[in-house]
């Protein structure tokens, strides 16, 4: 929002649109359980990749690129190549990296532009500070040996002909310093330079000026406690967080504590807290003057916004900004008001129905309580803005020293000054000055106005020349021009760019990779031509993880057909389980269902239902009394305690050293007190005449319905001949233990659901005689004896589900034992090669092992990385399964079934394209940002986390909410963007973007990678936002082969490129 | 076969020892050598839980002689402190108990702490905690017990600080080890009466000897051991820092506020039984106080949203519950409720981040509170009765005001008599130098240098003729410039504003507080 906007605008109408805007700016997520992938910059998405990312660290601070250093890791890894810093440096022709710096005919000495800025992507190029110089010379012995990190080959151009460092370096260093007429700084800056007296009016300049950068600051980077606190170290915050924080908690639990800031009677949050403020002990505790604004506050939290404003004597200018910037200080929490806010349906404990502007209006008015009290403490002076900068704008020579004392830039001795200073009160105007006097001389010793000096421009051409190997021979030809010139391209080269280019890098070096498989692998596996009937399919979701577990059935039983969909597969649906209390939708967030299914145990099991639902209910209220009750009726406790203690110490000592045996009789006793019953969902509605809408969801779904559903998913997939016997479908979902984030380990199609239930839904439909002759009317004929079968995967212990496995019909039970035995197996092939990420697991000797190890994984209390998610996620391969079948991806990629054979206009394709491409940018960009920068973006190390009111976990008992992901879930991830390969023709892709503007958003803007794979042909293009579809060049290297995936991994626990692996003879 | 207990709090000490060095010597660093340090430090614990179980069988079995002493640690005149250790009673049994949980914690630690920055620094600083806990357990007099008494608090201010680069984390670190000098400062003056008073430290001795004292001596002692447990066991109304100390690993917030530590004020009221026995008015006050934690952590645990602070205020509700059970002279069922208590607790903690699947679709059932008295409630114990804003304005700001008087006084008074450079005017030196060189002023000339000399008499003849010259400077010389008149008024301005400075509260408490001390 604009500052004219604001001034013409009615305050009410400021003060809501700039919370409104507030949505852009807070984190977007949900409650913790309901853990959904979004790009953590949602806000942003509207702008280009790297312009979005520039804003955003303009407005906190925080940088969207790793920093170079890891990016270096990475180079230094093999995870980026030089080969792939070419390219990546040749693609933006701005930097006009073929320019010729310095060319010698004489020794075929020559120096481009691209030379530079590699040796500052390699190894830093950057001025260091005075004291630093003077360490690397005297210390670090620069003048005598080589640079440490210079690469081999500039080495040994150094050191042609006999050259040697004791005799070059110093030859260097003089003629640079020479040639540029750089002050000699290798002597004690303290005690040579000259001090230069300085007349008072130059300091009163430089301190005015600084006062009124800090002033404007406020309502931009600054709120007004920020300001006091850079310049006193005093921090009102540290009194207002705790307050706002348990309020802000207690309004939004949802099942932790009895009792609630506000009851019943209130709807806001800040009517309840104003009625209870003369009641608040704290505020007189505080010797806070509260009495006098209580009776002033209006109903309203808005006008409360406005009055405290006003109160602040902020211009309407700065509103907005100053606003966004209280909420900016802790994100976490008034990023879940905010979501709450906008999703105003979702269940909650109390009537409070959060709102950003009570947050705020609370906020403003004890910040001004405590804002008044410090500055009269510190200055007599009110704590509103015009007061504040009337003082400082009097005061700036204090200011500018408190500024400077504040950032630790004072040396020791004068900070110690003004510490005294700060503690006497009153002190005196001169003292100040004194100390300004003294600041000023300081700083001009240190960082001097020279044009060139030794620390910055001397020591970074210091560094180049020996980076490039310009040694002593090339000394007569580094004229003074050519210096500035390379220092030139070097200063050009900014951070900004540098990130821009390491990321490109990183990105192009898996890009090739992948690509060089994709094309190698044309018309190779099995299904290049569908023409035999496959023992059996299965559809599991496009998840990545998957992808291990399908490569692995495929190779276990190469006539067995695997499919990949989006794991909802279609059916958006409110769910409730046989011993579920809520509906969850099980469909991806931006869906409604407009359809309800239950859980219910068959016809003639009522005995069996009955002693489940007892047991049930046992177990709940158990569970209740040991983790509510417990903690909130002493009594209760005091008796539980004596009760449970010999059982918790056996049972904690079993877990500990007898996983194995202690799950086993965990899973006896429950399975005993919860007996089984078998169910059956109500996919079939019994009124089909009713309106199924999303307010009132129908129970059911009509016959019409079944078939489109299923249908449609069928043609989406390609699947619309040569029925396998068994298709089987399958859902995932992950059990952890101890672990808040399980939700964000499950399906995100399903909302972070389990998709195990819209699996078996679909089965049931697809089996229905109903539904197929519908389906045969419309083209699709599924034979007689194919029989369809519902499944849910475990990613997490690589477990399965089986539902209704005694519906499938006697003749085909032969072909579904067989098909279970290769399930199994491909369970714990899929578990060993999970197994090579995990450090405990210590690399299992057979997959019997590794199964066991994940399954006791999934149960251990103390696992904090019970599987890694998505981690490691970079591409989406959409197109049938012969481009991906054979080729091990190193469970990478999404893999969405699609036939572009059936779809040759890419109707169907332009659907997969618009829900599969947000969904894959959501899950990619959360791991990206998570692991470019996991204490900003992230929510840091699990170690402290504690979880609140079962909405979010935060650090301890008093910090912020923590957002994103934890770093146990992205360590092993490599931040890149998601690149999604298409089969198709690029003709077809170039119409669908055109027409379609979500996409020119996220492909246009760069945060996805888009390329596409030419059907009949190994051709791939890749596309650029500026230039369209650009043909990708192979390097016609040979590609690795293996036998099996095993093969391919086995002893690795680092990333692995794509490998061909060997097909059986005869699979065509 | 006593001499085991002297091994038992040794193992863990030398593998903080072995872990501590492989640090310092970069030899534990990294990931590669986790298996190591984990290996070291569970080695450690099952080894002690061997010896303590052995050290019980044999104890049932009547073949110990319930005290062990390896020797004397200090002789000063009547003042003796051995190095001895109890193989019998409480201390034993909770040692076998808490061993188990020690092999719990240990081995849940490994994974949970894995390819954290400071897992090797996480062990060392566990295994330290065991050592000191077992000092707690077992040692035989006052100042041993001490010992572990000050390391635990120690361990524990690293633990909750382990992530130091959060500001929270070290904050509240600080705040929780300074609450807990109060009650060391309370052990310590407990100790200085035994010795005074019954002239022996050892526990055993302590408990014979105390019925020989009269009521108010043995009040007193008492009083100072209550204080010290009940600081230790978060009584109220110090109970407010167990909410501050969750900033480390879930692991040792287990071990610490949930399983071992907390329990030590109540262990140590039990070591001390008969002293409360005889002391009705101390055993009163242990039901006052555990009955208003009771109510406060009751009510308090009502409103708390995070996991952790409620399980905390629960744990502080138990523990008065124990303080009242130990003032009804209840020992027996005290000490079984310690030790199931030590036992939920800690698997409650341990599983507490799982608290949202497992309560999830089975929420608290929220309380419409409807009486004023009651909405105040819900206020004050969602504020958590502002304990700890009081004791800040009542204990903190009067000793913060106080510490700059006497930083003041120091900068004034005592500096300038003692003639001690300020630390500014020292580091300042070099700036004010420059300048002064710029001036064109020559300090370190020979002229200037006038007086010097080398060898003792020479310094001594340097000092006497700079404090002559001093004093001629100061007094003559600028007393003829009409100083010494003003200098005079200063002194009564001085003067004036001491007297009004010990009229003040603070200073009067500490008289009082002074002049009762030596009146004892």
């Amino acid at each position: 929002m604009s500052d004219t906007d604001s001034i013409n605008n009615s305050p009410l109408e400021t003060v809501r649109q700039a919370i409104d805007h507030l949505n852009h700016v807070l984190p977007g997520q949900g409650p913790i359980l309901d853990f959904i992938h979004h790009n953590t910059i949602h806000g942003f998405q509207h702008l280009p990749f790297s312009q979005a990312l520039e804003d955003y660290e303009k407005l906190t601070g925080t940088r969207g690129y790793m920093t170079e250093t890891r990016f270096r890791e990475c180079f230094n890894k093999g995870r980026i190549s030089e080969k792939d810093l070419h390219q990546a440096i040749d693609s933006n022709a701005s930097l006009r990296p073929g320019e010729v710096l310095l060319s010698s005919d004489k020794s075929e000495m020559k120096i481009e532009n691209r030379d530079i800025y590699l040796a500052a992507l390699r190894a830093p190029v950057c001025a260091i500070s005075t004291a630093q110089l003077r360490w690397q010379l005297t210390r670090e012995k620069a003048l005598n040996e080589w640079q440490t990190d210079i690469p081999a080959d500039a080495k040994a151009s150094l050191s042609e002909g006999n050259e040697n460092a004791r005799t070059t370096l110093p030859a260097l260093w003089q003629h640079i310093q020479s040639t540029l007429a750089i002050a000699r700084l290798d002597q004690d800056p303290d005690s040579l330079s000259p001090l230069p007296l300085t007349d008072s009016q130059t300091i009163t300049d430089i301190a005015s000026s600084n006062t009124r950068t800090l002033l404007a600051e406020v309502g931009n980077s600054l709120s007004l406690g920020g300001l006091v606190f850079s310049l006193s170290g005093q921090d009102i915050r540290n009194s207002v967080f705790p307050v706002m924080m348990r309020l802000s908690a207690s309004m939004l639990d949802e099942g932790i504590a009895p009792w609630h800031a506000g009851d019943n009677h209130y709807h806001s949050l800040y009517q309840a807290w104003r009625d209870s403020l003369h009641q608040d002990c704290g505020l007189t505790l505080e010797a806070l003057a509260w009495q006098d604004i209580i009776a002033q506050l209006p109903d309203s939290a808005e006008e409360t916004i406005i009055q405290q404003l006003e109160k602040l004597q902020l211009p309407p200018a700065k509103w907005a900004g100053y606003l966004q910037r209280l909420c900016l200080e802790v994100p976490g929490w008034t990023g879940l008001i905010n979501w709450r806010q906008q999703n105003p349906d979702y269940h909650c404990l109390n009537s409070l129905q959060p709102h950003l502007a009570d947050w705020l209006a609370i906020r403003l008015i004890l910040d001004k309580l405590y804002l008044d009290q410090l500055c009269r403490q510190l200055w007599q002076c009110d704590g509103n803005y015009s007061a504040l900068s009337a003082h400082l704008t009097r005061h700036s020579l204090e200011c500018w020293v408190r500024t400077a004392w504040q950032q630790g830039k004072l040396p020791e001795t004068l900070s110690q000054q003004t510490d005294k200073l700060d503690q006497q009160q009153n002190a005196e105007e001169s003292h100040w000055l004194a100390l300004a006097n003294s600041l000023h001389s300081w700083q001009q010793n240190h960082d001097g106005d020279a044009a060139c000096t030794a620390h910055d421009q001397g020591w970074k051409l210091f560094r180049l020349c020996q980076h490039l190997g310009l040694g002593k021979n090339a000394l007569p030809i580094l004229s003074k021009e050519v210096l500035t010139a390379m220092l030139q391209t070097l200063d050009e080269f900014s951070p900004d760019i540098r990130n821009r280019v390491w990321l490109l890098a990183y990105e192009i070096h898996y890009r090739n990779d992948l690509f060089k498989g994709i094309a190698g692998n044309f018309r190779r596996g099995n299904w290049v031509n569908r023409n035999k009937r496959p023992h059996a399919q299965i559809v599991m979701c496009m998840d990545e993880r998957e992808e291990s577990f399908r490569r692995h059935l495929e190779e276990l039983n190469p006539r067995i057909e695997t499919l990949g969909a989006a794991g909802f597969f279609g059916i958006p649906m409110k769910f409730k389980g046989l011993d579920d209390t809520h509906l969850t939708s099980l469909c991806p967030i931006v869906v409604t269902p407009a359809h309800r299914v239950d859980e219910k145990a068959r016809a003639a099991q009522d005995q069996q239902l009955k002693s489940h639902r007892k047991g049930a209910v046992f177990l709940q209220r158990f569970t209740y009394k040991l983790h509510q009750s417990f903690r909130l009726n002493p009594l209760y406790n005091w008796f539980g305690t004596f009760l449970l203690a010999p059982f918790s110490l056996v049972g904690q000592l079993m877990h500990s050293l007898f996983p194995a045996q202690y799950k086993a009789i965990v899973d006896s006793v429950r399975r005993y007190i919860v007996t089984p019953v078998t169910t059956e969902l109500t996919i079939t509605t019994d009124s089909p005449d009713t309106e199924a809408s999303t307010e009132n969801p129908r129970l059911g779904f009509t016959d019409q319905e079944q078939a489109e559903k299923v249908g449609a998913l069928l043609r989406t997939l390609g699947l619309t001949a040569n029925f396998a016997p068994l298709v089987a479908f399958s859902g995932h979902g992950s059990t952890s233990q101890n672990n808040p984030h399980e939700a964000a380990h499950d399906c995100g199609a399903c909302g972070g659901r389990q998709g195990g239930p819209n699996a078996r839904a679909y089965a049931g439909m697809a089996n229905r005689a109903e539904v197929r002759s519908i389906l045969a009317a419309g083209g699709i004929h599924i034979p007689d004896d194919s029989w369809f079968l519902g499944m849910q995967h475990d990613t997490c212990n690589d477990s399965i589900i089986w539902y209704d496995t005694d519906l499938i019909p006697a003749d085909l039970q032969d072909k579904f034992q067989t098909f279970r035995k290769n399930i199994e197996q491909a369970q714990e092939y899929s578990a060993h090669e999970r197994c090579r990420r995990f450090y405990s697991a210590n690399d299992p000797a057979t997959t019997a092992k590794a199964f066991q190890h994940v399954t006791l994984r999934a149960r251990d209390l103390s696992q904090v990385r019970p599987e890694y998610g998505h981690a490691t996620n970079a591409s989406a391969i959409i197109g049938r399964r012969n481009i991906s079948q054979g080729l091990f991806l190193d469970r990478r990629s999404f893999l969405i079934s699609y036939d572009p054979t059936q779809d040759p206009e890419g109707n169907i394709l332009e659907n997969i394209l618009l829900t599969a491409g947000p969904v894959g940018a959501g899950i990619n960009l959360e791991y990206y940002f998570s692991t470019i920068d996991n204490n900003k973006f992230g929510c840091g190390t699990k170690i402290p986390h504690n979880v609140a009111g079962l909405f979010g976990v935060m650090e301890g008992t008093g910090s912020d909410l923590r957002t994103g992901l934890p770093e146990q879930m992205i360590e092993i991830h490599e931040a890149m963007r998601l690149l999604v390969v298409v089969e198709h023709k690029t003709s077809v892709l170039e119409r669908i973007y055109g027409d379609q503007p979500a996409l020119q958003e996220l492909v246009g803007g760069g945060w996805l990678l888009l390329a596409t794979k030419d059907p009949d042909s190994e051709a791939i293009h890749m596309f650029e936002p500026d230039q369209g579809f650009v043909a990708w060049q192979d390097d016609d290297l040979p590609l690795p082969e293996c036998a099996k995936s095993m093969d391919c991994y086995n002893g690795i626990h680092a990333p692995i490129s794509p490998i061909l692996i060997t097909q059986p003879e005869g699979a065509q | 076969m006593d001499f085991l207990v002297a091994l038992i709090p040794l193992v863990p000490l030398l593998a903080t020892l072995i872990i501590g060095l492989g640090q310092f010597s970069h030899f534990l660093d990294g990931s590669r050598t986790e298996a190591l340090t984990s290996r070291i430090a569970c080695w450690s614990v099952y080894i002690t839980t061997a010896l303590c179980f052995w050290l019980l069988w044999l104890d049932s079995n009547n073949a110990l002689t319930q005290t062990y002493t390896v020797g004397t640690w200090l002789k000063s005149g009547t003042f003796i402190v051995s190095l001895s250790f109890q193989t019998a009673g409480p201390g034993l049994i909770l040692s076998c108990l808490f061993s188990l949980l020690f092999i719990v914690i240990f081995r849940f630690s490994r994974n949970y702490l894995h390819s954290e920055k400071g897992f090797h620094r996480f062990f060392m600083l566990l295994s330290l905690f065991v050592f000191a806990m077992y000092m707690i357990l077992l040692s035989g007099n006052v100042i041993m017990t001490f010992i572990g008494w000050e390391l635990a608090g120690a361990s524990s201010f690293l633990l909750i600080a382990f992530a130091w680069h959060r500001e929270n984390a070290s904050k509240n670190a600080c705040m929780v080890f300074i609450v807990n000098r109060v009650g060391d400062a309370f052990f310590i003056l407990a100790a200085i009466l035994c010795h005074t008073w019954l002239n022996t430290l050892e526990w055993p001795e302590i408990n014979t000897q105390i019925r020989t004292l009269g009521a108010t001596q043995i009040n007193l002692i008492a009083f100072s051991f209550a204080m010290a447990a009940m600081v230790k066991s978060v009584q109220f109304p110090f109970t407010w820092w167990l909410n501050r100390s969750m900033e480390g690993p879930t692991p040792s917030s287990a071990v610490f506020y949930g399983g071992v530590m907390v329990h030590s004020g109540v262990f140590l009221l039990i070591l001390l039984s008969p002293v409360f026995d005889h002391s009705s008015a101390i055993s009163l006050l242990l039901i006052t106080i555990g009955m208003l934690t009771f109510a406060y952590s009751l009510l308090s645990a009502q409103t708390q949203v995070d996991i952790k602070s409620s399980l905390g205020f629960s744990t502080a509700g138990q523990l008065g519950l124990m303080f009242v059970e130990c003032g009804f002279g209840l020992w027996q069922l005290a000490f079984i409720h310690l030790c199931a208590h030590a036992v939920v607790r800690c698997y409650l903690y341990l599983t507490a981040p799982s608290i949202l699947h497992n309560v999830h679709g089975n929420p608290v059932i929220p309380v419409t509170l409807k009486h004023p008295l009651l909405r105040w409630l819900s206020l004050a114990s969602l504020h958590n009765f502002w304990l700890e804003e009081a004791s800040h304005q009542i204990i903190s700001k009067p000793c913060l005001q106080l510490s700059r008087d006497l930083a003041k006084l120091d900068d004034n008074f005592v500096d300038p008599l003692i003639g001690l450079p300020t630390a500014a005017v020292l580091s300042g030196a070099r700036l004010a130098q420059r300048e002064e060189e710029i001036i064109g002023a020559r300090l370190d000339t020979d002229e200037n240098n006038f007086s010097s000399g080398s060898g003792f008499a020479g310094h001594l003849t340097a000092w006497v003729a700079a404090c002559s010259g001093w004093f001629e400077h100061h007094f003559v010389l600028q007393g003829i410039e009409q100083k010494l008149p003003s200098a005079g008024r200063r002194l009564g301005f001085v003067a004036n504003s001491i007297e009004q400075l010990l009229l003040r509260t603070r200073y009067l408490i500490i008289f009082i507080v002074i002049v009762l001390l030596f009146a004892l």
